[in-house]
């Protein structure tokens, strides 16, 4: 290619940025109807971004794709979806194309592909799952990482130390919010591993036989508004998710002002400290939870200062903040690649005068 | 305005039954700024129990006639005038929490006239039982959670008219207590609001603390004395007796047979 083609294709990357042209493209798994926090988040990202005026569209293996119509609400439905196989997406120079983890086995095929390449950290424990050994992702162009936490960009910097990491904590949607009737005597419980759940429910009624009548909702197979509704009206959440990174559903359940029981994940999440009522040791759970639910059904109410933590916690994600955030930091990747276009031009052009 | 009668029945007052009674109103006392104090009682205590607490507004209602449990009550309920009463048995106690927890129910459940506290059941010795009321809040038990229903109370008996309140004008309409049903007035008085539509709630929190078999109790004495013992045959027959007439509002002749 000769330099002034060169000039002309970086020249129209330059103007589709700038005329706002210029795609996101985020890789997306299916979840086939089911409600996953990590599909949310990345949903979350691209219509943050399409609302913004910055083109986001979500990209799939395929068209059976069934999509995220069931559990997400409607406003979800202005992404664009488009799928690999059918569409045969081109990729420009000017595009960016976010990877989650999930699909890291793709990285090598898209080694040669220019476009802006960031890859989406929510699971630091998948990190290495389809990584060659001793490899980097900046080899195939991911030098760009986003992540949910600052202990997982900790982990990452410490692995991959040429990477440049953004944190993105995910948006817990306004929908979580206290009720005004008073909360039921139900348990919200989320437990990554069901055998886990089977195990603390059974421990719980074997334990506290006089506790046999209150109820505890799984919180799976719930639509996103149907989440929110049935959490918020429970006494108490419980939560063990040991490879949990960044911990979704305790902040939803402090957003509804409903304590949280839980174990504490392998890595500490961020915002943990006093606000909640939480133990290293998972046998030891369901003595916490018989026993708040004996104090609550006493009522003996939280103090004052725990409802402030749970409140404090929350702060640092905010809506607003999280969205201003995820502009700023998709305009600084962007901007970069304009900063990289601009140096090259000036360098083909200074070429073509010489 | 006081809103609530709380109502007492008394039939003597020995030194056992004054300690018993301190502690009893103790326990409404915590709430005197809500509830007004109805002691229904023979006359031969009318003397003794004035001027017994000084923070309470105290009724005392004389009842010449029958001094029965259910009597009594119905005594206190026909002259109740405040917009809600409750039940206090002499040996029994609110729970600090009972005025708050129900009356964050009162506020926003407007549809429902009875809300009963879940009741922590001790037997003569302090120690803790069991609890009653608390199986509305079962899943899949009723068929709305909370709410106790007709269909429900069929099968399953326990529930504990002591503690809860009760919409005055709402039970005056239904008929209160059958004083003639033997054991089973309370189950019969449940049968009946339920079936006549009447919403029965439970509120989630211990709000009423009720002593088990405390001697010479009414319930004891159908389990133990040998001159008021009730055979399982007697139990059944009362059982299926307030099935029968939870149909009517009035005490009708229960004719007592088993078979």
């Amino acid at each position: 290619m000769s330099n002034q083609e060169n000039i002309g294709k970086l020249e129209s990357a330059l103007g589709r940025i700038n005329n706002g042209d210029s795609v996101v493209y985020f890789l997306t798994y299916d979840t086939k109807t089911n409600a996953r926090a990590s599909v949310k988040y990345i949903y979350d990202l691209a219509l943050t971004l399409n609302k913004n005026g910055r083109k986001s569209k979500i990209l799939v293996e395929d068209k059976n794709y069934v999509g995220v119509s069931s559990w997400l609400s409607e406003e979800y439905s202005e992404l664009e979806v488009v799928s690999i196989k059918e569409d045969k997406i081109e990729l420009k120079i000017d595009d960016t194309l976010v990877v989650p983890e999930y699909y890291a086995n793709t990285m090598q095929q898209l080694a040669t592909i220019r476009c802006i390449k960031v890859l989406l950290v929510q699971q630091k424990e998948y990190l290495f799952e389809t990584l060659p050994i001793g490899s980097r992702y900046s080899e195939f162009g991911f030098d760009k990482v986003i992540t949910t936490t600052e202990s997982a960009k900790k982990y990452i910097l410490e692995y991959f130390p040429e990477s440049l990491v953004y944190v993105i904590p995910p948006i817990i949607g306004d929908n979580f919010k206290p009720i005004e009737l008073p909360l039921k005597p139900y348990v919200a419980i989320s437990c990554r591993d069901r055998a886990v759940h089977r195990k603390v429910i059974s421990e719980f009624y074997l334990k506290f036989p006089q506790l046999r009548w209150i109820t505890f909702r799984d919180m799976v197979q719930m639509s996103y508004d149907e989440f929110s509704t049935n959490l918020k009206e429970c006494m108490v959440s419980l939560w063990v998710d040991d490879e949990s990174t960044f911990g979704t559903f305790p902040l939803e359940s402090m957003k509804c002002g409903v304590p949280v029981v839980g174990k504490i994940p392998d890595t500490e999440p961020d915002w943990l400290s006093e606000n909640g009522m939480w133990t290293y040791d998972g046998s030891k759970l369901v003595e916490l939870l018989g026993t708040y639910i004996l104090a609550w059904i006493d009522g003996i109410e939280l103090t004052q200062e725990v409802l402030d933590k749970m409140k404090n916690t929350l702060e640092p994600y905010d809506t607003i903040k999280t969205k201003d955030n995820i502009l700023s930091i998709f305009t600084s990747i962007v901007n970069k690649r304009v900063e990289s276009i601009d140096s090259t031009l000036t360098k083909l052009k200074q070429e073509e005068t010489v | 305005m006081k809103n609530i009668t709380v109502i007492l029945p008394l039939h003597k007052l020995d030194d056992d039954y004054k300690v018993m009674l301190d502690n009893a109103l103790t326990s409404v006392e915590q709430f005197h700024d809500d509830v007004k104090l109805s002691i229904v009682c023979p006359s031969n205590l009318k003397k003794e129990l004035e001027n017994i607490s000084e923070k309470l507004e105290i009724e005392i209602i004389v009842n010449d006639g029958q001094t029965d449990f259910c009597s009594q009550i119905n005594l206190g309920i026909e002259k109740c005038n405040t917009e809600w009463f409750s039940i206090l048995e002499v040996d029994d106690e609110y729970k600090p929490i009972w005025l708050k927890s129900i009356n964050d129910y009162v506020k926003i459940y407007k549809d429902v006239d009875v809300f009963l506290p879940i009741v922590k059941d001790i037997n003569p010795e302090g120690k803790f039982t069991s609890f009653t009321n608390e199986s509305a809040w079962a899943y899949g038990f009723t068929e709305m959670q909370g709410f106790i229903d007709n269909e429900v109370l069929l099968d399953f008996q326990n529930y504990q008219i002591s503690g809860g309140l009760y919409r005055t004008k709402v039970i005056k309409e239904n008929g209160s207590l059958k004083e003639n049903i033997k054991l089973t007035f309370g189950y019969e008085f449940f049968l009946r609001l339920t079936h006549n539509g009447v919403r029965v709630m439970t509120v989630p929190k211990v709000g009423y603390q009720h002593v088990n078999m405390r001697d010479d109790s009414l319930f004891w004495e159908y389990k133990n004395n040998d001159s008021n013992k009730l055979t399982e045959p007697e139990v059944k027959f009362w059982l299926e007796t307030a099935k029968k007439e939870f149909f009517f509002k009035n005490k009708r002749d229960v004719k007592y047979e088993t078979v």
